[in-house]
């Protein structure tokens, strides 16, 4: 079997609140999801568990055969710079470290020796067509520019997962496509992708498969 | 005003971890605030207001019985003086009173009540022994004095006696010695010559008392001093942090349509109220704390109890301190009014400028592990907080570097006067063999000898008689610690007490003349005694002494023995010989032994705590980040890392800065002490700290602050992820 994501009969409550219902759902190498769904019915909560940010209430999440529940917080955390890349609808860039130290991060954390860290993130910059403001504050980048320094950070590790909370979501329509492009590039190169959108275009054109969400279930489930 | 009133106390309520560690603060560091303001308080002329309270005597005069004049304006008695000895032979002035109280000498009953009946007695407390006599027991006296119990233990100001009785019993006493008058004005040459035996001068107590206290007040003012400095910072930082992470809400307050003095006084009410809470608590607390300690103080220093809470001070503590927490809010408050919601947020979030930034980027682009150098770059997103934080670690390291340095002196000071390897021999008034000495000497164990000889001189430049000791045989000046010079090698050469040469103005290399037997000697001054307080006893060589002196025997030998030698079992084998022989008590220990531990671990406490708010406010306003860091794969214990490295660099550095200003003002506090205490001091006193002490100081400082940051680090590590990282 070569699910990378196994997520089986996963609940999350928030006191009252169910946030999801009992969701399984699995995930193969090099797919690319697309979930979709009317706000508050648990997208980025699903997100949330895959990326061992959130722990279930019940069930099981399995990537590439390791249990996320049994973990440690500090085993998450290096699953996390393992396995994963994040990528955030507000781009959560440190304000205070410029773009090469921001996309060198990931990796200086799992002790990868400086120069080295920072020729891969150069690398990556130049990739996403960046590498000219690398010694740029976020603060002082356009929309998709910070965006495209998201996706670099997320992919510093070589993830096997890469996951977008509505990468687009902040953008104008010509960044939000470019960033889809890229998107699309990398699941084309083989790249595991999950992503959230309320983008019906974004889904069409990036999505292997489209899962739909309501009321923290999966409502529909169809192949692009 | 409702509404102000209403958003206020909402906030108090909203930010509850907040608004508890603001109470927090505010309480302990108001305690200490009060308990340092009455320790400053106890050491503000603590003779003359204890005098003033108890109308001390300025003159006490002993008549021959009946001959005491009548009574006078501003005096108290005749009261009945007999002499008393106790079992050990010591004796006792006993006083007749009625009453303690009275317009001159007010005696003050510190324990028990004054005698009533016959047969009752009052010891004064500084003659008194808990052990031996305490209330309720009978007060030994040698036979044929009738039995007295001890019913309490008083103090006078004006040492008027060693113990009180009723009159008609001290007239009983079968050795009567007079009468006693106490006079409330300062000119002794007025009182009627008649009949007059003796007169004792508040001056000597008042001379005695402050060379007591030399070093203890200079000491007190330090620690209070330091104590007041680093808790107002702690205040400082802990409101202003607070005041700055509420302006969060500013543009919702703003859009609901507070005006800019409306917003203000929502963030005062927000602080204010814990801040009032805390302050009230801490304040009586501290004053609580404060009455045993100065209750120790006081009769460690010889004074009536006299201390009670004042009032007035307690409020002005309390008012002060809240005085204090508003200016602090206010300023960042008031700015806050002015700014626009969007800055506010921007000031809030603590986004740094330019330069703080370039310092970040170098350090996180540094060869360290990324969890340092983040840490160490994070001290620069907030200058104003940073330079608070570094100030509480520069006053403690430089109390700790105070403290380390008093201990240090106090060792070697008590090792500087240790003899406690000598045994003294004493051979007064006893026949000696003719070989006494090389008997002695051949004792197992004995390692030098020397004979000491002691005869009645007028010194130069005192006014009451003086003593000459000659020391033959081999010098014992383990012990006797120089200042200045050398010890004497030749004919007439002598070493003298430093109080003397401060009486007299001389100096190491002057003359000093000494009369004995109606011939006076010019002796050379070749050393100055450290340490010693007395400024009667001069010190020359057994060879002019004799010269000088004509031929005496000596009054004791002293045997050096060997290190490491068992003095007890010594002593039994010299007294089984049929002498007196006698250890040489080590110094008494200093009370800085108890108080200066006591006072580090306060100041590592308070030192702490400042950490800790600094550490709890660093981390909650930068949540968002850390949420960040985690969400790209920073593990528990990087996060902890970090956290503890942004505090341990400034403390290594507060360290640093602190270790010179800690030293200097160890320097001023001896200069002063030694001053005030007429006292000489070996200058190697002035340079005691070691790298050993001074690697400790800054070790502790980092320790503390570390441990401060332990538990904030354990929290951001643990904060959920998910909810920061949704929300911009
Ligand atoms: N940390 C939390 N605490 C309490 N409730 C939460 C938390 N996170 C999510 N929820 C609730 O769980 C439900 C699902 O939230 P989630 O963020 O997953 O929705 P979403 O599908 O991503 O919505 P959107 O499209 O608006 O991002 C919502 O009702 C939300 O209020
Ligand atoms: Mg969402």
């Amino acid at each position: 079997m070569n699910a990378v994501v196994q997520v089986e009969a996963v609940r999350k409550e928030y006191g009252e609140t169910v946030a999801l219902a009992g969701v399984t759902l699995s995930i193969g190498a090099g797919e690319a999801v697309a979930i979709m769904g009317p706000s508050g019915s648990g997208k980025s909560t699903l997100l949330n568990m895959i990326a061992g940010l959130d722990r279930p209430s019940s069930g099981l999440v399995t990537v590439q055969g390791e249990e996320l529940t049994r973990m440690s917080e500090g085993a998450l955390a290096r699953y996390r710079r393992r396995r994963i890349g994040m990528v955030f609808q507000f781009f959560n860039l440190l304000d205070d470290l410029p773009v090469l130290e921001n996309v060198a991060l990931s990796a200086r954390l799992v002790g990868t020796p400086r120069r080295q860290a920072r020729t891969r993130a150069l690398e990556l910059l130049e990739e996403l067509g960046i590498a000219d403001r690398r010694d740029a504050y976020p603060a002082t980048l356009s929309g998709g520019q910070r965006q495209r320094v998201g996706v670099a950070r997320a992919l510093m590790n070589r993830p096997a997962l890469l996951l977008a909370d509505e990468p687009t979501g902040a953008l104008d329509s010509r960044s939000g496509e470019q960033v889809m492009d890229l998107l699309l590039d990398l699941n084309q190169i083989g790249q595991t992708l999950m992503l959230v959108t309320h983008d019906h275009r974004l889904a069409e054109r990036c999505a292997t498969r489209v899962v739909h969400f309501a009321d923290g279930r999966i409502a529909e489930m169809e192949a692009a | 005003m409702r509404a102000v009133w209403i958003a206020g106390l909402a906030a108090v309520r909203r930010r509850r971890l907040q608004s508890v560690i603001v109470g927090v603060v505010v309480t302990l560091s108001s305690g200490v605030i009060a308990l340092c303001l009455a320790l400053l308080s106890g050491t503000n002329a603590p003779f003359d207001r204890a005098f003033e309270q108890q109308r001390g005597a300025q003159v006490t005069a002993l008549y021959a019985a009946g001959s005491a004049p009548g009574h006078l304006e501003g005096t108290a008695g005749p009261f009945p003086v007999a002499t008393v000895r106790d079992t050990d032979g010591a004796s006792w002035r006993v006083v007749g009173r009625a009453d303690p109280g009275g317009a001159v000498d007010r005696v003050a009953v510190v324990r028990g009540r004054w005698p009533r009946a016959a047969g009752e007695v009052v010891i004064s407390r500084g003659r008194w022994d808990p052990a031996s006599s305490p209330v309720g027991a009978r007060f030994a006296t040698l036979s044929g004095e009738p039995a007295l119990t001890v019913v309490g233990v008083a103090v006078s100001m004006s040492a008027s006696a060693d113990a009180w009785t009723t009159p008609a019993q001290a007239r009983a006493l079968p050795h009567p010695a007079g009468d006693q008058l106490l006079y409330r004005f300062a000119d002794a040459s007025a009182l009627p010559r008649e009949g007059l035996i003796s007169t004792g001068s508040y001056q000597t107590l008042r001379y005695a008392f402050e060379s007591r206290l030399s070093s203890t007040v200079p000491m007190l003012v330090t620690f209070g001093g330091l104590g007041l400095a680093i808790s107002v910072l702690i205040i400082v930082i802990t409101v202003s942090g607070a005041v700055i992470s509420g302006l969060r809400a500013i543009g919702v307050m703003k859009s609901l349509g507070f005006t800019p003095a409306q917003v203000v006084a929502v963030h005062l009410i927000m602080i204010m109220v814990p801040s009032a809470a805390g302050a009230l608590a801490g304040t009586a607390v501290g004053n609580a704390l404060s009455l045993p300690m100065l209750g120790d103080y006081a009769s460690m220093i010889g004074l009536p109890v006299g201390v009670e809470v004042e009032y007035l001070a307690a409020l002005a503590t309390y008012a002060g301190v809240l005085a204090l927490v508003a200016v602090t809010a206010l300023l960042p408050a008031l700015r806050a009014g002015r700014l626009g919601a969007v800055q506010a947020i921007q000031l809030s979030a603590g986004s740094g400028p330019g330069r703080s930034r370039t310092a970040q980027r170098r350090l996180a682009g540094s060869r360290l592990p990324i969890p340092l150098g983040l840490g160490l770059g994070q001290p620069f997103t907030r200058p104003a907080r940073t330079a608070l934080t570094l100030a509480v670690l520069v006053v403690g390291a430089s109390a700790l570097t105070f403290v380390g340095g008093l201990y240090l002196s106090t060792d070697a000071v008590e090792r500087l006067q240790d003899r406690s390897a000598a045994v003294q021999v004493s051979v007064d008034g006893n026949p000696v063999p003719q070989d006494i000495s090389a008997r002695l000497r051949a004792l197992p164990g004995a390692r030098t000898l020397t004979a000491m000889r002691a005869a009645d001189a007028r010194i130069e430049g005192l006014a009451q008689s003086g003593i000459l000791i000659g020391w033959s045989g081999d010098m014992v000046t383990a012990g006797y610690p120089l200042a200045n010079g050398r010890w004497f090698r030749g004919e007439d050469e002598v070493v003298v007490p430093g109080p003397l040469l401060r009486l007299t103005g001389k100096g190491v290399g002057d003359t000093l003349a000494v009369q004995l037997q109606g011939r006076t000697a010019e002796l050379r001054i070749v050393g100055e005694l450290a340490i010693t307080k007395t400024e009667q006893t001069v010190y020359v060589s057994g060879q002019t002494f004799l010269h000088r002196n004509g031929a005496r025997r000596p009054y004791a030998y002293e045997i050096g023995l060997a290190p490491d030698s068992d003095v007890s079992a010594f002593l039994a084998m010299v007294r089984a010989g049929g002498w007196q022989a006698r250890a040489i008590p080590r110094p008494a220990e200093s009370d800085v032994r108890t108080v200066v531990p006591a006072f580090a671990l306060v100041l590592v406490l308070v030192t702490a705590l400042g950490v800790f708010n600094v550490v709890v406010l660093n981390t909650r306003e930068r949540r968002h980040e850390l949420g960040v860091l985690k969400s790209v794969g920073m593990e528990p214990r990087q996060v902890v890392a970090m956290v503890v490295t942004s505090v341990a660099g400034l403390a290594l550095f507060g360290g640093l800065l602190g270790l010179p200003a800690g030293i200097g003002l160890f320097r001023a506090f001896f200069a002063i002490a030694s001053e005030a205490g007429r006292t000489s001091y070996p200058a190697t006193i002035m340079d005691i700290y070691d790298a050993r002490m001074l690697a400790a100081v800054v070790g502790v400082l980092l320790l503390t602050a570390m441990l401060g940051a332990l538990v904030p680090a354990g929290w951001a590590a643990r904060a959920g992820t998910a909810t920061v990282l949704r929300a911009e």
